[in-house]
């Protein structure tokens, strides 16, 4: 397949796979939890092996930081 | 009383808020922490059981600090840190239930990035349409009545006014409207931001305070572990006063000796 052109965490990235699942092996933490919101709606993690991706997607991989 | 009978009355004295039940009156934030080693033994001094944190992107590229691992097993509140809408709140509030699975929420709605007070217009219309889903909001607020008696009314589990502006270490802007807000509000009331030492956490306690939130003033001191360790204790002497009871004040000597002598 062509490359696909998403935004993700406000930066253009090329992407090989339209499969979220493989955006999420190379992209998202691996020792802690995230959340992944598209185009404003959030994807629950027992969605991510389903989801595809298209082109200029926005993409969000959030965790957790200090605060008060 | 003993030590030992105290420290059960206190054990004992648990503070309820929502669906959740807490025997420390001191909740931690978990931001500007040197390290997360000082950042674990400052909460765990701290002896707080509710810790709030924030969200941020996921950049990989940045250090591998992990600030749920200092957490430990608290009970996590998360908040809206760094939004100035509702709009902005409400989607915040639904990526913390996903991320932390957990439906507490601190709704917190800044004026501006550099004024860090509470947006009550846009804190208002969160709190309205987040208290009709199931999240039990701690609501960052102003000291104004009429805004906590709304915020009450929503069904918000706990309001928290601002003793000063976030960060600042000043205390108390003006502690007569806290007082009077306690005598007004009978929904949980936390004071949030501003705290600097802990005497201004147990001076709102004995006024009747449920708790107290700090994070800059723990996290920012020369040692945030015994700075933790203080406001603990001071949380806890003002609780214990509050349940004491003060005497009335008075404007006039009232002697606790004879007045005359050896008569």
């Amino acid at each position: 397949m062509s490359k696909l052109q998403i935004n993700l965490n406000g930066e253009v990235v090329e992407l090989n796979s339209n499969n979220l699942s493989d955006l999420v092996v190379h992209k998202a933490p691996k020792d802690r939890p995230f959340a992944i919101e598209i185009n404003g709606i959030i994807v629950p993690s027992s969605d991510f092996d389903n989801f595809k991706l298209t082109n200029n997607d926005r993409i969000e991989i959030i965790t957790a930081v200090g605060g008060g | 009383m003993t030590e030992s009978k105290l420290s059960q009355q206190l054990a004992a004295d648990s503070l309820e808020i929502g669906t959740q039940v807490y025997s420390s009156r001191l909740i931690v934030g978990t931001g500007k922490y040197p390290s997360e080693d000082i950042a674990e033994k400052a909460i765990n001094f701290s002896g707080a059981e509710l810790v709030t944190l924030a969200l941020k992107r996921f950049d990989k590229g940045e250090s591998s600090e992990n600030i749920l691992r200092p957490i430990g097993n608290k009970n996590l509140l998360p908040n809206t840190a760094g939004v100035l809408t509702a709009d902005e709140a409400i989607r915040s509030a639904h990526i913390s239930k996903e991320l932390f699975k957990t439906n507490l929420l601190k709704l917190e709605i800044i004026s501006s990035a550099a004024n860090l007070d509470p947006n009550m217009e846009e804190t208002l219309k969160a709190a309205r349409s987040l208290s009709k889903e199931d999240f039990e909001i701690y609501v960052y607020c102003d000291r104004d009545i009429d805004n906590c008696k709304k915020l009450e009314d929503m069904g918000c589990v706990a309001i928290m006014p601002l003793g000063s502006s976030i960060g600042s270490g000043r205390g108390f802007d003006n502690l007569i409207d806290l007082e009077k807000l306690r005598s007004q509000i009978s929904q949980v009331l936390i004071v949030d931001a501003g705290l600097g030492v802990p005497s201004e956490a147990s001076t709102v306690m004995e006024m009747g305070y449920d708790a107290v939130l700090v994070n800059s003033a723990i996290a920012q001191a020369k040692d945030p572990t015994r700075m933790a360790e203080s406001f603990k204790k001071g949380v806890e002497a003002g609780r214990l006063a509050y349940l004491a009871g003060r005497i009335p004040v008075s404007d006039k000597a009232k002697a606790s000796s004879p007045t005359s002598f050896l008569k």
